[in-house]
């Protein structure tokens, strides 16, 4: 049956239960009628028909309605019968009209249990009708907006790339819906199964994505997990899976049921973005070498020096009459400490230099920082600055890539050794300090005795291309910024007092990211 | 060699090394004890004024580049202040301009590290030398002072006039003294400044009035 019929069936004013005063109204009213009928018969026809007359009022009437009003109709028949039919003038009871009514009474009585009884009947069939009617009507209307549901998901996941299944986890029945068919790249007549799934996932990161499937078996499990897919034409995907299980909820088939989402896009902006990110840090990276130069060449010349006087040193040793043989080796002990010491500052600035994509590791935040003034001692000897540091014991280990933090650190090392040798006299401080930062950071702070920031524009010194210097790019503190931002710290600046500026940025401690 | 602070005046050469680099500094101390000369190194210029110094023909190896007050102008310090160590600057990076200041204003050499060994042992051979001939000169002069003071008035009156080539009539005539009187004076005089003959003495004069004039310079 279709939709439309169904909306415009409705039961017709008569079927339901008519008002008490209407019931007993047509009572009477259909009594008098039939005494009317009769009398009638009686002066056209000549014949006698007041007991079928009422019979059939009382009929119409417990049909129409119900026991009571029929009842009543026999009572006002038996009132009619008595007191109107001939011979009307007789009040006396006799024998035969006593059996006559009696008879009459019992048929009418009958007639009317029947008649209401059939009304009854009839009356709960209509209902059940109806009632089954609006049932099928209901359901009809469900089936019709799941069926445009499941279009509009259908729709839904082919446009977002997404799918969904459902997994049992007791029968292993599995359920796929289009949408994951068509990321897996498998066509919807194959029957889904875990192995299937396995099978597109890609080599290395099956072992993860079995561990994680592993994980299902609790049952208060929620699974968000990344994987790539290998698809059959050799392509990557990468896919983002949501899943946990259901059963506690509601009832239904599968245990767990879930969402894979299509990332790849998401993940090639990611890396696209990454990407510039690193370049741009590199650049930067250059950029500061290029202002280091002189005191890189110096860093590594010292040590050479000490290389070639120690080796000259030892040469007469050696040739002396006897050979000191004891002062002779101390020189080239001196020798091997001095090449490590060049050959360690050459290592630094190399992978300063080197463009590598950023990779993490555990750092202790203090060593990055005693590396950084290796580079940096000469520049601020030369701008008769004084650089110390104030390194905090306690502070733990981050989770951070070296180059692009020690970056970091050595920028703000030069921003403070040009702040402070801008400035004419006084003190020419440039300090670096670490300590534990509430409730799990590591906070590195850099304070100069420069001319400080100037207030009005504290909140543009970390946009690109915003310099106050002469031969800047602009582009030190932004850079910087987009580190630390990428390892999930924090980095501002304040002003210092007496005078002066205050970098500083924190990093948090000890979350390794899954790779 | 341990330094004995502030020591007895000795002919032992002894070479000053300031630099701030441990390395450059230990392998340069090394590299002098390794020849058989006295070395003593210092981190800062501070510490080299602080220091007590042993007393003997040497020279200094100061590094350019320094922290606080650079090589060239503890040079002139140290000029200004009176000691006459010769200095021989060494370098991290030639600069042309730096080299040609700091051998105006009188040092020995400019070398660059890494240090060519026997640049640096010439340079240094040559500031001792220079060193000596110094304190020797200085030790002459001293000398000469102490005879010229030990003459009486009247005896540097002659002194004056002799070393100018009078004859001793002239100068008798000057004084207003008798000859025979400036005679006498003149040869107490030569006994005392141990000049045997007036080529001697005349050169003695020159000496004097050098060092008077060197003193009255600075």
């Amino acid at each position: 049956m279709s939709g439309k019929v169904m909306t415009k069936f409705s039961p017709p004013l008569w079927w339901s239960k008519p008002p008490t005063i209407l019931r007993y109204t047509i009572a009477v009213l259909s009594v008098a009628l039939a005494l009317f009928a009769a009398r009638s018969a009686v002066v056209f026809l000549h014949t006698e028909i007041f007991v079928s007359m009422f019979l059939c009022a009382i009929l119409f009437v417990a049909w129409f309605g119900g026991f009571g009003p029929g009842l009543f109709a026999v009572a006002l028949a038996l009132c009619a019968f008595y007191y109107l039919v001939p011979p009307i003038t007789s009040h006396a009871l006799e024998i035969s009209d006593l059996s006559r009514l009696a008879l009459f009474t019992i048929t009418a009585l009958f007639v009317n249990s029947l008649s209401a009884g059939q009304k009854r009947t009839s009356d709960s069939l209509r209902r059940s009708r109806d009632e089954l009617l609006a049932a099928i009507e209901t359901q009809s209307r469900i089936e019709l907006s799941l069926r445009l549901n499941e279009l509009y998901l259908a729709e839904a996941q082919r446009l977002g790339g997404t799918g969904s299944f459902g997994w049992n986890h007791y029968s292993g029945e599995i359920f796929w819906s289009e949408g994951n068919f068509r990321l897996l790249g498998y066509d919807s007549t194959v029957s889904p199964t875990l192995e299937l799934f396995l099978q597109r996932v890609h080599p290395d990161d099956r072992e993860p994505v079995r561990r994680h499937i592993e994980g299902l078996s609790n049952p208060d499990a929620i699974l968000d997990y990344e994987c790539r897919l290998l698809m059959p034409d050799g392509s990557v995907k990468y896919i983002q899976v949501l899943s946990r299980r259901v059963e506690r909820e509601i009832s239904s088939p599968f245990t767990t049921v879930g969402t894979a989402i299509d990332v790849t896009e998401r993940k090639q902006a990611d890396e696209a973005l990454r990407k510039v990110r690193a370049d741009l840090a590199h650049a930067a990276r250059v950029a500061i070498l290029g202002e280091l130069t002189a005191t890189i060449a110096h860093e590594v010349n010292q040590p050479l020096a000490g290389v070639v006087s120690s080796g000259n040193a030892c040469l007469r040793w050696l040739a002396g009459e006897p050979p000191n043989i004891e002062n002779a080796k101390q020189s080239v002990d001196r020798i091997i400490r001095d090449a490590h010491r060049a050959s360690e500052v050459i290592g630094r600035v190399r992978s300063l230099a080197i463009k590598a994509p950023p990779e993490k590791d555990w750092l202790n935040i203090n060593d990055a920082i005693i590396e950084t003034f290796s580079l940096t001692r000469t520049e601020a000897a030369q701008h008769g600055t004084s650089l110390r540091n104030q390194l905090s014991e306690d502070v733990p280990p981050v989770w951070a890539d070296r180059i692009e933090i020690q970056q970091v650190i050595l920028n703000l090392i030069m921003n403070g050794i040009e702040a402070v040798s801008a400035v004419g006299n006084g003190q020419r401080d440039v300090l670096v300090a670490t300590s534990k930062y509430e409730p799990d950071d590591v906070l590195l702070t850099v304070c100069d005795t420069g001319a400080g920031l100037d207030p009005g524009k504290l909140e543009h010194i970390f946009d690109a291309f915003y310099t106050t210097k002469r031969e800047g790019m602009g582009m030190g503190l932004a850079v910087s910024r987009s580190i630390i931002e990428a390892h999930g710290g924090r980095l501002w600046a304040s002003q210092n007092e007496p005078r002066g500026a205050i970098f500083q940025f924190t990093l948090p401690i000890g979350r390794k990211e899954e790779p | 060699v341990s330094p004995t602070l502030g020591g007895a005046p000795t002919d032992h050469p002894f070479v000053f090394i300031i630099d701030d680099d441990a390395s450059v500094r230990e392998a340069l101390e090394d590299l002098l004890r390794s020849i058989g000369l006295g070395v003593e190194s210092f981190a800062s210029t501070q510490e080299f004024l602080q220091r007590q110094r042993h007393d003997a023909p040497g020279c200094v190896v100061l590094d350019v580049r320094l922290p606080g007050p650079s090589g060239l102008e503890f040079q002139r310090t140290l000029m200004k202040s009176g000691e006459l160590l010769p200095v021989i600057f060494i370098s991290g990076h030639g600069d042309i301009s730096m080299s040609v200041e700091a051998i105006k204003a009188g040092a020995i050499d400019f070398l660059t590290k890494p240090l060519h060994e026997q640049k640096l042992l010439d340079a240094i051979q040559a500031g001792i030398e220079r060193d000596r001939t110094r304190r020797a000169e200085e030790r002459n002069i001293t000398q000469l002072l102490e005879r010229f003071n030990s003459l009486t008035p009247r005896e540097r009156e002659v002194f004056m006039i002799v070393v100018t080539g009078r004859p001793n009539k002239q100068i008798a005539a000057d004084l207003k003294l008798s000859e025979m009187t400036v005679k006498i004076h003149r040869s107490q005089m030569m006994r005392k400044m141990k000049a045997k003959s007036l080529v001697e003495l005349v050169r003695m004069a020159d000496t004097l009035a050098a060092s008077t004039r060197g003193s009255r310079a600075t």
